[in-house]
C-alpha cells in the first residue's frame, strides 16, 4: 500500500513540477500552481484529524490514512521548497508561515521517528500500564514504601531505613524522576537505586538487609514507572506541538491565499 | 440524596418473554404432560414453575410452511410442538438462498455522527423511562416469522405440480431434502439454546402449528428440577450430536447413510470436565494451579487406544511429557480428531500402537469414540495417506512453544475475535478507545489493558468466545446470541445487573456500570440506595457495517480483532 502511496505522490509531484515548469516558460509565475498544490497538500494533511473521528465515513481505514499522511508530508516539504525557492522567505508573514510550517514538519518528523523507537522501549521494559493510572500507582508504590519502612523501624528498633528514605528515597517516590534518562534509554535510574542501596547495606543487619531487598525491589518498580511515564508522556505531547500548529498553518495559509488573491492581481 | 434518581431494582421477570401469558395459558400448559408430570414443589420461591412458564416461555402460532428455526442462526430458546405437526429438514439441508434469513438492522452513518454530536458528556446515561415502557419490552419479544412459501423458486423447492394451495399442509418438498416429521409432544432447538451454539438443521411447519418457544433461562431451571426433562434433553442432545457430527465429518465423508447409521449404533459419546468450566478455572488461575496435570484426563500418552476421537465440543489439550512438565503441542477443538496416527499404524503394522502424546479436557471436552473395529471397515480403506503426524509438532524449538502455551494456559483459544495488540507497533494513542466511545454514545466499552506476552496483548475486550461461558447464568437472557452473524451482545433493557456475566466471564470482560440521567444523577434503588447497574462490554460493533471500530481507528496497524486459532495455525506452519 504504502509503495502505491508514494508512487502516485511521484506522479502527482512530477505533473505540478512540469505545470510549473511550463508556466515559468511561457513567461507566467509558477508559484501559482505550487503554492495552490501546497495548500491543497496542507488541507489534506490536516483532514487526517477529522478523518479519525469519523470512523464510518467509507474512506478507507485510519491505516491507510496514515500512509498517506505519511507520504503527502514528504510531499508538502517538496512543494513548500519548490514555492518559496528558499530556507527563510523575506516579509514578516511569510517568515511566520515559514516558521510554523518548520515546526509543524520537524515535529511530525520527530513525532515518527519516536512512534517507531518509543513503542520497542516500552515492551522492554516488561509491564504494561496505563497512562492515567501511573500517578495512582506511584501513589500506591510510596504507600507501600513507607508502610514497610514503618514495618521495619517498629519490628527491629533501627531508624536507619527510615532516616534512608527521608533523605533519599522519599524525593525519588514523590513523583517521576530521571525522565531524559528513560527517554534515551539510560540506567540512570537503576544504576541511582542501586548506588544507593550498596551504600546504605554496611551499615545494617541481616534482618534490615531483608527489608531493604524488599524496598529496592520497590524502588526498581516505580524507576519502571518512571520509564513508562516519560514514555507515553512524548508519545501523547508530541501531538500537542503538532495539531495546533498544524492548525495555525491552514489558517495562515488561507490568509496568504487570500491577500495574495486579492492584491496580486 | 438530592443530586440522584431513584428507580426500582430490575428483576428477573421485569421483561416477560411475552406479556399476553395469561393465567389461563399458564394453566393450559401446566395441564398438559410435559409439565403436569414436574414436581412445582422443588423450584424455589424466587422462581417458581408457574412463573417460569409465565415469563419466561411464550405460545407462537405458525402457518404451514413458517420456518420455526433455521439452520446456521443463533438461537437463544427451544420450542416444544402443542398441537400441529413441523419437519426437520435432514443434512445437507435446504439452499441459504431458500432460508432468506432477515439481516440484523445497521446503522448508518448518519445515524452514528448524529449520535456522535449528541451524545452527552455524562458516562452511561440511559434514559431510564424506557426500562418501563411496555413498547420496549414488546420489542424485545417481537414475533415474525419468514416462511418457505416466500422462496423465489418454489418448483426447485416442492418439485414441479406441488398444491401449494392448500393452505392447510404444506405439500412435501422435492425428494432430493429428506425431512422428518415432529409431531405434538416434540422437543427441539435445546442443544442450540443450551449449547450456545448455531442450529445444526431448518425446521418449519407443515400444518398449523401451536408451539410453546422457552428462553432457554426456563429450559435450564427446569432441566436442573427435573430428572425426567434433564434425561429428555440430554438424550436429544446426544443423539442430535452424534448424528450431525458424523455426517459432516471429513473422514466420514460420502459415507452412505446405511454405514452412517451403523457407524453411528457404535460410536460412544463421552464428556470430561464440566460444561460450567470458567468456575473452576477462575479459581484455578486464582491458586495458580492450571497445569496439564490438573485437567480431565482423556487419553494418556503410552496407553493403548481403542477408538478415534472426534472432538464435537469444547477444547482439549495434546500434549507430551518432556523434562518434569508437560509441552503443549497443540489443541483440539470441534471437529478435529485425536489417535489417528497410532490406530492407522496400527492397522498397517498389524501390532498394538500406543498413544505418542495425552490428551486432555481444557475445561470441559465432548468427544464420539469410534471404535477401532469400525474404522478398520469403514474408514482406513478410504483413508488418503497423512502427511502430518500430531507429534511432529514436537520437533519446533522450544522456544517457540511461549505463544501457544499461553494461549492455552490463559483460555484465549476461546476468542475468535480477540484484541490482539503488537506493542511494538501501539503508540499508546488510545485513538481505538476513542472510537469506540464514539460509536457507543460515548461509552468505551473495552479497557486497552490486559495480559501480555512479549510484544503481544491481549485486551479487556469480549473475545467472542467460541463457548460464551457468560451467557450462562443470565436469569433474563439479557445476554444474548444475535441470530445473525451469533455475536455476544447485551440487551440494556432487560439486564437487571445482577453481575452474573461479569462474575462468569474468565477473562474479565465485562463490566459493570452504574447508570446516570441525562442530567449526571446517578440512578439509585430506592430501598437500598446502591446504584443501578448495567452489564457492558464489547459488542464487536455488530450495528455498523463498517466492523469493529477499535480496529479500523488504528493507525499504526497495531490493533486486530483475529482469531487466536488462526494465529497458531500461522505459527505452526513457520517453523
Amino acid at each position: 500500500m504504502l509503495g502505491i502511496f508514494w508512487l502516485i505522490a511521484l506522479l502527482v509531484w512530477v505533473a505540478i513540477t512540469i505545470l510549473a515548469w511550463h508556466s515559468e516558460r511561457s513567461l507566467g509565475k509558477s508559484s501559482g500552481i505550487t503554492g495552490y498544490a501546497l495548500f491543497a497538500v496542507v488541507l489534506a494533511l490536516g483532514f487526517f484529524k477529522v478523518r479519525k473521528r469519523l470512523l464510518v465515513l467509507p474512506l478507507g481505514t485510519v491505516r491507510q490514512w496514515m500512509l498517506g499522511h505519511v507520504v503527502l508530508g514528504v510531499m508538502g516539504v517538496m512543494l513548500y521548497f519548490q514555492h518559496t525557492g528558499t530556507l527563510w522567505p523575506g516579509g514578516l508573514y511569510e517568515q511566520l508561515i515559514a516558521a510554523v510550517f518548520y515546526v509543524v514538519t520537524l515535529s511530525g518528523i520527530a513525532g515518527y521517528f519516536l512512534q517507531r523507537i518509543l513503542p520497542h522501549r516500552l515492551v522492554d521494559l516488561e509491564g504494561e500500564v496505563i497512562y492515567e493510572r501511573i500517578p495512582a500507582e506511584v501513589a500506591a508504590l510510596r504507600e507501600e514504601i513507607e508502610e514497610l519502612i514503618l514495618n521495619a523501624v517498629t519490628e527491629l528498633g533501627s531508624d536507619t531505613l527510615g532516616r534512608y528514605y527521608t533523605e533519599s528515597l522519599e524525593w525519588f517516590f514523590w513523583r517521576p524522576r530521571f525522565l531524559v534518562a528513560h527517554l534515551l534509554g539510560s540506567g540512570r535510574s537503576a544504576g541511582w537505586i542501586r548506588g544507593r542501596i550498596t551504600a546504605l547495606k554496611r551499615y545494617l543487619n541481616d534482618g534490615e538487609r531483608a527489608y531493604l531487598s524488599r524496598i529496592e525491589e520497590i524502588a526498581l518498580r516505580k524507576s519502571r514507572l518512571d520509564a513508562h511515564y516519560a514514555c507515553q508522556s512524548v508519545l501523547k505531547f508530541w501531538l500537542f506541538i503538532h495539531v495546533p500548529a498544524s492548525v495555525l498553518l491552514v489558517l495562515l495559509a488561507c490568509w496568504h491565499l487570500l491577500v495574495v488573491n486579492i492584491y496580486a492581481r | 440524596m438530592s443530586d440522584a434518581q431513584l428507580m426500582e431494582r430490575p428483576r428477573r421477570w421485569d421483561a416477560p418473554f411475552d406479556p399476553r401469558m395469561s393465567d389461563a395459558v399458564v394453566d393450559e400448559l401446566l395441564a398438559r404432560p410435559e409439565f403436569s408430570s414436574i414436581e412445582a414443589s422443588k423450584f424455589p420461591a424466587a422462581a417458581p414453575l408457574r412463573g417460569i412458564l409465565q415469563n419466561d416461555c411464550r405460545i407462537s402460532l405458525y402457518q404451514p410452511g413458517d420456518i420455526i428455526v433455521r439452520e446456521g442462526d443463533y438461537g437463544n430458546s427451544a420450542f416444544l410442538i402443542l398441537s400441529g405437526t413441523a419437519r426437520v429438514v435432514l443434512p445437507p439441508g435446504l439452499p441459504r438462498a431458500v432460508l432468506g434469513r432477515a439481516a440484523d438492522k445497521k446503522r448508518n452513518a448518519f445515524s452514528v455522527l448524529r449520535s456522535m454530536l449528541t451524545y452527552s458528556k455524562v458516562p452511561e446515561v440511559r434514559d431510564t423511562a424506557q426500562y418501563q415502557s411496555a413498547s420496549a419490552r414488546l420489542r424485545v419479544s417481537g414475533e415474525a416469522h419468514d416462511s418457505l412459501l416466500a422462496a423465489t423458486d418454489l418448483t426447485a423447492l416442492f418439485g414441479p405440480g406441488a398444491n401449494i394451495a392448500d393452505k392447510t399442509r404444506l405439500p412435501p418438498l422435492a425428494p432430493k431434502f429428506k425431512t422428518e416429521p415432529l409431531e405434538a409432544g416434540a422437543l427441539f432447538g435445546e442443544v442450540a439454546a443450551l449449547g450456545r451454539v448455531q442450529r445444526s438443521a431448518t425446521i418449519y411447519a407443515e400444518t398449523f402449528c401451536r408451539i410453546v418457544e422457552m428462553r432457554w433461562q426456563a429450559l435450564r431451571d427446569i432441566k436442573n428440577r427435573d430428572n425426567t426433562w434433564r434425561e429428555r434433553i440430554e438424550k436429544g442432545y446426544r443423539d442430535n450430536q452424534l448424528r450431525t457430527h458424523l455426517a459432516e465429518h471429513p473422514l466420514l465423508a460420502g459415507m452412505d447413510a446405511k454405514v452412517l447409521q451403523e457407524v453411528a449404533d457404535r460410536t460412544l459419546f463421552e464428556t470430561y470436565g464440566s460444561f460450567e468450566w470458567n468456575v473452576g478455572y477462575k479459581r484455578g488461575k486464582r491458586d495458580e494451579r492450571l497445569t496439564p496435570g490438573a485437567e480431565p484426563l482423556v487419553a494418556q500418552q503410552g496407553d493403548y487406544p481403542d477408538g478415534l476421537l472426534l472432538v464435537i465440543g469444547g477444547f482439549g489439550r495434546v500434549s507430551i511429557g518432556l523434562g518434569n512438565g508437560a509441552r503443549t503441542l497443540t489443541y483440539l477443538r470441534e471437529g478435529d480428531h485425536f489417535g489417528l496416527d497410532e490406530l492407522t499404524d496400527a492397522w498397517k503394522s498389524g501390532d498394538d500402537c500406543a498413544y505418542e502424546s495425552t490428551l486432555t479436557a481444557l475445561g470441559y471436552l465432548h468427544v464420539l469414540r469410534i471404535p477401532y473395529s469400525v474404522l478398520t471397515q469403514v474408514v482406513f480403506p478410504h483413508l488418503a495417506p497423512r502427511r502430518n503426524r500430531l507429534v511432529d509438532a514436537a520437533a519446533r524449538p522450544i522456544a517457540d512453544d511461549a505463544f501457544l502455551e499461553w494461549a492455552v494456559e490463559q483460555r484465549f483459544i476461546n476468542g475468535t475475535q480477540t484484541m490482539l495488540i503488537d506493542l511494538e507497533k501501539c503508540t499508546r494513542c488510545d485513538d481505538c478507545v476513542r472510537a469506540c466511545a464514539d460509536t457507543h454514545d460515548g461509552n468505551p466499552k473495552f479497557i486497552r489493558h490486559g495480559q501480555t506476552l512479549g510484544n503481544w496483548m491481549v485486551a479487556n475486550a469480549c473475545m467472542q468466545c467460541v463457548d460464551p461461558v457468560c451467557m450462562i447464568g443470565c436469569p433474563t437472557g439479557a445476554i444474548h446470541r444475535t441470530v445473525e452473524g451469533g455475536v455476544v451482545v447485551i440487551n440494556d433493557l432487560t439486564c437487571i445487573g445482577c453481575g452474573t456475566c461479569a462474575s462468569a466471564c474468565p477473562y474479565d470482560n465485562i463490566r459493570l456500570v452504574p447508570i446516570r440521567e441525562k442530567n449526571g444523577q446517578q440512578v439509585l434503588d430506592p430501598g437500598s440506595h446502591e446504584p443501578i447497574l448495567k452489564a457492558t462490554k464489547c459488542d464487536l460493533c455488530f450495528s455498523l457495517p463498517s466492523g469493529p471500530s477499535c480496529e479500523r481507528a488504528c493507525a499504526h496497524d497495531a490493533l486486530k480483532r483475529v482469531d487466536i486459532q488462526s494465529l497458531v495455525a500461522r505459527a505452526a506452519q513457520s517453523f
